[in-house]
């Protein structure tokens, strides 16, 4: 089991949310991105088109590329790709949705985050922890 | 872990490069391409980025 700390970068009203820094893995190099957002309300894992282009993750559209809406991003159009991530020295693969949007997103959601861990929030405590289920222990491979 | 030391709130909507060794920010903005190619001009090919995503939609927020 690894357990967090609930973090607040925003002081507004000291609440405090589960936010993670995982490592986004494409042909190109590994992102570490800070600061993602555990959202249990997301259907996905969503994160702008950009981090794809810095990971060197293929969005051209092909005939068989799964292209999705979302509704709470005005509709507009994702595509639907495996990411391999990296947390701590787990990994795993997961589905995630890369949308062009301009303001910065970065979301793990219950399709390719919350299928790859148990997860127990705590809210009384400001804590969250996870549990691998389809993630896979790498030795050696922190950060 | 996130630096106390850095205010967040200042950056809403931007996306920051910090340094993985001094985590000081070296290149901050609303293009993450732009973020990253300013991060690799000014030495740091391989920055941690931090995307300051803007408060939830559920969110509640004090009006007064």
């Amino acid at each position: 089991m690894i357990k967090f700390n609930y973090s607040s970068p925003f002081e507004l009203l000291g609440a405090s949310v589960p936010h993670l820094d995982v490592a986004m893995r494409g042909p190109s190099m590994s992102v570490p991105i800070e600061g993602c957002l555990v959202d249990s309300g997301a259907d996905h894992n969503i994160f702008n088109d950009d981090w794809a282009k810095i990971s060197g993750i293929d969005l051209t559209p092909t005939p068989d590329a799964i292209l999705v809406r979302l509704p709470q991003f005005d509709n507009k159009q994702g595509v639907l790709v495996k990411v391999k991530y990296v947390l701590d020295n787990y990994e795993w693969m997961g589905d995630t949705v890369f949308i062009d949007w301009p303001k910065p997103i970065a979301l793990l959601g219950r399709i390719g985050f919350f299928d790859a861990f148990n997860i127990t929030f705590k809210q009384n405590n400001n804590t969250f922890s996870l549990i691998p289920t389809n993630a896979v222990e790498v030795d050696g491979l922190k950060r | 872990m996130h630096t106390k030391e850095i205010n967040y709130e200042q950056y809403v909507g931007e996306y920051l490069a910090i340094d993985p060794d001094t985590r000081e920010i070296i290149a901050h903005g609303k293009d993450l391409l732009k973020v990253a190619e300013a991060s690799k001009r000014k030495g740091v090919d391989h920055p941690i980025f931090h995307p300051v995503q803007e408060p939830g939609v559920h969110r509640v927020q004090v009006v007064r």
